[in-house]
């Protein structure tokens, strides 16, 4: 089996946030939303004080919340691990977007451009009118990954079959891949480190994992 | 400060939302307590035709809330695990049976020789019942709110509903004549009853991660809502028992106000004590190891 899972290096990344406008800029996302997003955040107490960034977005949880409570089916789980939404099946009840612990979705109900009422030169290419008033969200470039595979590429490993959130960050902080391959890149990556799951106690299983130090 | 820094009030259900939870709990409750009604004689009509409209305005509302409402018909695709779905499949028999209990009523049945509305009325209650908690499922399938997830707000929100439902039932009999004693006494126990489930749930969720700004919310709510859905109605069911002349009036005001009081708990819960809790890590990362 393969179960394709995101690892974010927290000590590596620097929060540039090249990640989210990469995302932005390949899946059109109007303003405000963001399916890869960079949280900045401050840890410990004056004067020990750290700020630590923390990149999210879907988790493409094993278990996902999304799932069960989307009364029209839209929301599905894909064999590989991947959470994806069917845009033409969805109906816009936001059950998925309350359901999910990591405000990983959005909904928004009119067409908004970065600059004014026109689409940028992007947007024209890649703005999807089908994304209004439904659920959106993340789908780890689920179409990339497809066409690599069927050209034998290996995601994680071939920019080609990689999310452009991974092959764009710039400090190599987020690494993509098959956790059920034993010999996969992150799962080296994980035996060597210490790492966790965000909201992991919430029964989710996220595929989403943070390495915090050394193994 | 930036959410998942911080916590973030959900903005996806707005009042449209918080009206479906309205008009199914006090509609269903209505369906509920005048079936009840009917059996010791009391008009079925007027009150079943209230609460079929005050859950066809809660789903109305959702449509209305809905992003692609010309696809509502997709909501019915996931019976398996969506209590929305089931919401909605069980709405279908509820308003069939209802307009047919409706329609079968004594003053219609006698005109055109219809069997009693007892057994129509009968299922109508049981599928009024089988609504509310599938609008109960549904909130606490919500697990990205505590507010919501907090198993506790389904007894709250069950009796809630009800407690509603039999407001309104109070008004409509008083309006049509007298309202027998055991009905007050039954809204008196459902008052009290809301009540010690609103700080059951309250307390539990002071227990839970839950983010500080949604108990802030319920602690603001706690004065009004106590007040207008509990003290108000009690003191004029009191009044009601002390001053027979004016009771009926006194019984009608003590069912709009445990009434309000249950409207203005949803309104509160769905629309501004929602909130995605933020982010937290077990340990801050060590820098300088990667190089």
């Amino acid at each position: 089996m393969t179960r394709y899972v995101m690892v974010a290096d927290l000590r590596r990344c620097i929060g540039c946030q090249t990640c989210t406008a990469a995302c932005k800029m390949a899946n059109g996302t109007p303003p405000g939303v963001q399916w890869r997003r960079v949280v900045d955040m401050e840890m410990g107490v004056y004067p020990d004080v750290k700020r630590v960034f923390i990149p999210t977005g879907c988790q493409h949880c094993s278990k996902p919340p999304c799932l069960d409570v989307c009364p029209s089916g839209a929301t599905q789980q894909r064999d590989d691990g991947i959470v994806h939404i069917d845009y033409g099946l969805c109906i816009g009840c936001a059950s998925c977007a309350v359901a999910c612990p990591y405000g990983a979705r959005y909904m928004v109900h009119e067409e908004q451009f970065a600059y004014g009422d026109q689409p940028t030169e992007d947007e024209k290419v890649n703005f999807n009118a089908d994304n209004i008033g439904v659920a959106t969200k993340c789908n780890f470039c689920a179409e990339v990954i497809d066409e690599g595979v069927a050209n034998g590429l290996t995601p994680g490993i071939d920019p080609e079959a990689t999310p452009r959130c991974v092959n764009s960050c710039i400090s190599g902080a987020m690494t993509f891949g098959d956790i059920d391959d034993p010999e996969s890149n992150v799962n080296q990556l994980l035996q060597s480190t210490k790492h966790f799951r965000m909201k992991n106690e919430e029964g989710t299983c996220p595929g989403f994992y943070y390495i915090v130090d050394e193994g | 400060m930036q959410w998942g820094a911080a916590s973030r009030l959900q903005q996806f259900w707005d009042l449209r939302a918080a009206c479906n939870f309205i008009g199914g709990g006090t509609g269903c409750g209505l369906l509920f307590w005048a079936a009840i009604g009917l059996t010791s004689g009391l008009p079925y009509f007027p009150a079943a035709l209230i609460g079929l409209m005050f859950v066809g305005a809660g789903l109305f509302m959702v449509w209305l809330e809905i992003g692609k409402p010309w696809r509502a018909f997709n909501l019915f695709f996931r019976p398996q695990t969506s209590w929305m779905t089931r919401e909605g499949i069980v709405a279908l028999p509820l308003f069939a049976t209802g307009a047919i209990a409706v329609l079968f009523d004594v003053q219609v049945r006698l005109a055109l020789q219809l069997p009693s509305p007892v057994i129509p009325a009968t299922l109508t209650a049981l599928l009024s019942l089988t609504f509310l908690y599938c609008q109960l499922r549904l909130i606490n399938s919500s697990k990205g709110l505590p507010a919501w997830s907090e198993p506790r707000v389904m007894p709250l929100l069950g009796i809630s509903g009800l407690t509603e439902g039999l407001g309104i039932y109070l008004l409509v009999t008083a309006f049509l004549g007298t309202v027998p004693v055991l009905l007050q006494i039954v809204a008196l126990a459902l008052i009290i009853a809301r009540s010690f489930a609103w700080n059951a749930y309250r307390s539990a969720l002071a227990r839970t991660d839950a983010p500080e700004s949604t108990l802030a919310v319920l602690a603001g709510a706690n004065a009004t809502f106590l007040t207008i859905g509990h003290v108000f109605p009690v003191i004029f069911l009191a009044l009601g028992f002390i001053a027979p002349g004016i009771a009926t009036p006194l019984i009608a005001l003590a069912g709009i106000a445990a009434t309000f009081g249950g409207w203005y708990l949803k309104i509160k819960l769905v629309t501004k004590a929602a909130y995605i809790p933020k982010f937290t890590i077990p340990a801050a990362p060590v820098r300088g190891q990667t190089g």
